[in-house]
């Protein structure tokens, strides 16, 4: 079953064309990762998920719905099933990191203070961020921002949720630790997530579906160890990096 | 752009069911009034907007966003920060206006021989005319550029997109609880400005210069009307929706990075202003 689906996406910048006909199907249900080159579009392809660009050409079907066609209070609609971490946070930097985790609960839900209070001190403990809730955005490290993002992303219990880059600029023990929640909130939820990351081979441990998008196209789809085992130069070039490199500066050497 | 297609862009529909349906349409017919004039202004006369359209829908969204539920505690912040921006500037210019006005004055009058005159000029010139538009132009420069940085500053940062996807229309959550603030307080603190340049005008009339101060209030109150009254309400809430709308739609539209947010304020300031005084001069002559 595939919850979204994207069928023949164009968009142009001027005269760059960063996506040129993207088709992708999204499990419901699953952890699928979007994964290319720096610059190659990802985020891109990721904000016209959530309907805050508009493709040039091409339809995007959430459960059915072309959200590129929607009037803005269906858009609305679908978007209040949405959790979104930004690549940048996107925090709101006249809130501290409480107000900014509770902001949606509070905006969208009539839960009490109590039990708004108790929701944002779970996940802070879980993203070890106890006793950060007083400090505002730019007090906090980058790898913070990003934790606090995330807890922002994930509070409302979302169906759909959209990481960019969700480990992007964390410790090792840190990026794990977020892959652990990912992963556990998954399983608890069953929510779909869609993650764009590049930290090859570790993303796979938690992909489920993974996508490659090679200039503007997605060039390879499915289970992790099709993709893995994808002959296609794109992909190893990509996956194996190192080894490519390795070998470029061999062949060059010779 | 007519009201039709202002209505599909807002994706509304005009015969929605609706128990402030009446209310919303005349408020409608009322934007578009506003924002012809801006169009006019805009257009014609300077070409200060290269998408009047889009000012129209904005300003529409933001009325609107008020009968999807105000935020009463939101409007009082923004009145609040609104007012704690501008009064101390608007004692200021409103006590040195009125000061220079009653010099100024008493030496016009004087050769007219006229000077008991005085209380009646000020307090005229002062209601009709300069209370709302110098009092708008320093309240655009405080609190106007102060709303367009801090939208400018959501909108590179990613802010604005990130309410967009928790399903939260930023115009209706940012825009709307300003609107409202500025049509309370702007009024309040140019009322504020005039009484200040009354009492100013008062010191120098009367302490200073040695007019009788009967006869000076007297007068005075003999020549203010409602009417005059009434110019001073339609042109502080005129100048009110056009401080908010424009300094708003600029932070909300605004270029890449720093440059981009310094040049939405600089151009909040200088078409906000530039429109004051534009619609300074429609309004009088549309009232007179
Ligand atoms: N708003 C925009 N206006 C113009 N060009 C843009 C805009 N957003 C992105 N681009 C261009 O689109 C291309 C893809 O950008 P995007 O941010 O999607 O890359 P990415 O795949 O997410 O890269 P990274 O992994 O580094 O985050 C870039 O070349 C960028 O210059
Ligand atoms: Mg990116």
């Amino acid at each position: 079953m595939d919850i979204i689906k994207c069928y023949d996406i164009f968009k142009a910048f001027g005269d760059q064309n960063v996506l040129n006909g993207v088709n992708l199907n999204i499990p419901k249900g699953k952890i699928t990762v979007v994964m290319g080159a720096s610059g190659g579009g990802k985020s891109v392809f990721l904000k016209h998920l959530i309907g805050l660009l508009k493709p040039d050409q091409g339809r995007i079907l959430i459960d059915g719905n072309d959200i590129t066609r929607l009037g803005r209070r269906e858009l609305m609609e679908i978007r209040s099933r949405f959790g979104v971490l930004f690549q940048g946070g996107a925090l709101f930097d006249s809130m501290n990191v409480y107000d900014n985790i509770a902001f949606p609960l509070r905006e969208k839900t009539t839960l009490s203070l109590k039990q708004i209070a108790d929701k944002v001190k779970e996940l802070l403990e879980q993203l070890k961020l106890t006793g950060m809730g007083d400090k505002f955005p730019d007090e906090i490290s980058g790898g913070m921002k990003k934790r606090v993002a995330l807890a922002r992303a994930l509070i409302m219990d979302p169906e759909i949720i959209f990481f960019d880059e969700p480990v992007a600029g964390l410790d090792p023990i840190m990026m794990w630790n977020i892959f652990g929640l990912i992963k556990s909130t998954h399983e608890q939820k069953k929510y779909t997530a869609v993650i764009v990351s590049h930290d090859i081979p570790h993303i796979f441990s938690i992909a489920e579906y993974v996508a490659m998008l090679h200039k503007g196209k997605i060039v390879a789809c499915g289970q992790p160890d099709e993709v893995i085992s994808s002959p296609l130069k794109e992909v190893q070039s990509f996956i194996n990096a190192e080894k490519w490199h390795n070998n470029q500066v061999e062949y060059e050497k010779n | 752009m007519g009201f039709k297609r202002a209505l599909k862009l807002m994706d509304i529909k005009e015969k929605e069911p609706n128990k402030n349906n009446k209310l919303i349409s005349y408020l409608m017919r009322f934007n578009i009034f506003i924002a012809m004039g801006l169009e006019k202004t805009g257009t014609m006369a300077l070409g200060l907007f290269g998408d009047v359209g889009r000012v129209q829908v904005f300003l529409h969204l933001s009325i609107i966003g008020i009968f999807k539920g105000l935020r009463i505690r939101k409007v009082m912040e923004q009145a609040y920060y609104i007012g704690s921006k501008s009064t101390v500037i608007i004692l200021f210019t409103g006590l040195f206006t009125g000061m220079v006005l009653g010099l100024q004055g008493y030496y016009g009058l004087r050769r007219v021989g006229s000077e008991g005159m005085l209380g009646a000029l000020v307090a005229l010139s002062l209601i009709r005319e300069l209370g709302p538009v110098i009092g708008s132009l320093m309240i655009t420069g405080r609190a106007g550029s102060a709303m367009a940085a801090e939208l400018g500053t959501m909108k590179i940062t990613e802010q604005l997109d990130a309410l967009e996807s928790m399903a939260i229309d930023p115009i209706h959550f940012l825009v709307t609880p300003r609107l409202v603030a500025s049509l309370i307080v702007i009024p309040l603190l140019i009322a504020i400005f005039i009484v200040v340049g009354l009492a100013g005008s008062y010191l120098i009339g009367v302490k200073l210069l040695g007019i009788n101060p009967g006869i000076y209030i007297h007068e005075m109150e003999k020549s203010i009307v409602f009417k005059d009254i009434y110019h001073f309400l339609i042109k502080s809430e005129i100048f009110a929706i056009t401080i908010t709308l424009i300094s708003s739609y600029k932070g909300y539209h605004c270029g890449h990075g720093a440059m981009g947010v310094g040049k939405a304020i600089t151009q909040s300031v200088v078409y906000s202003s530039v429109l004051i005084l534009i619609w300074d001069y429609i309004l009088t002559s549309m009232m007179m």
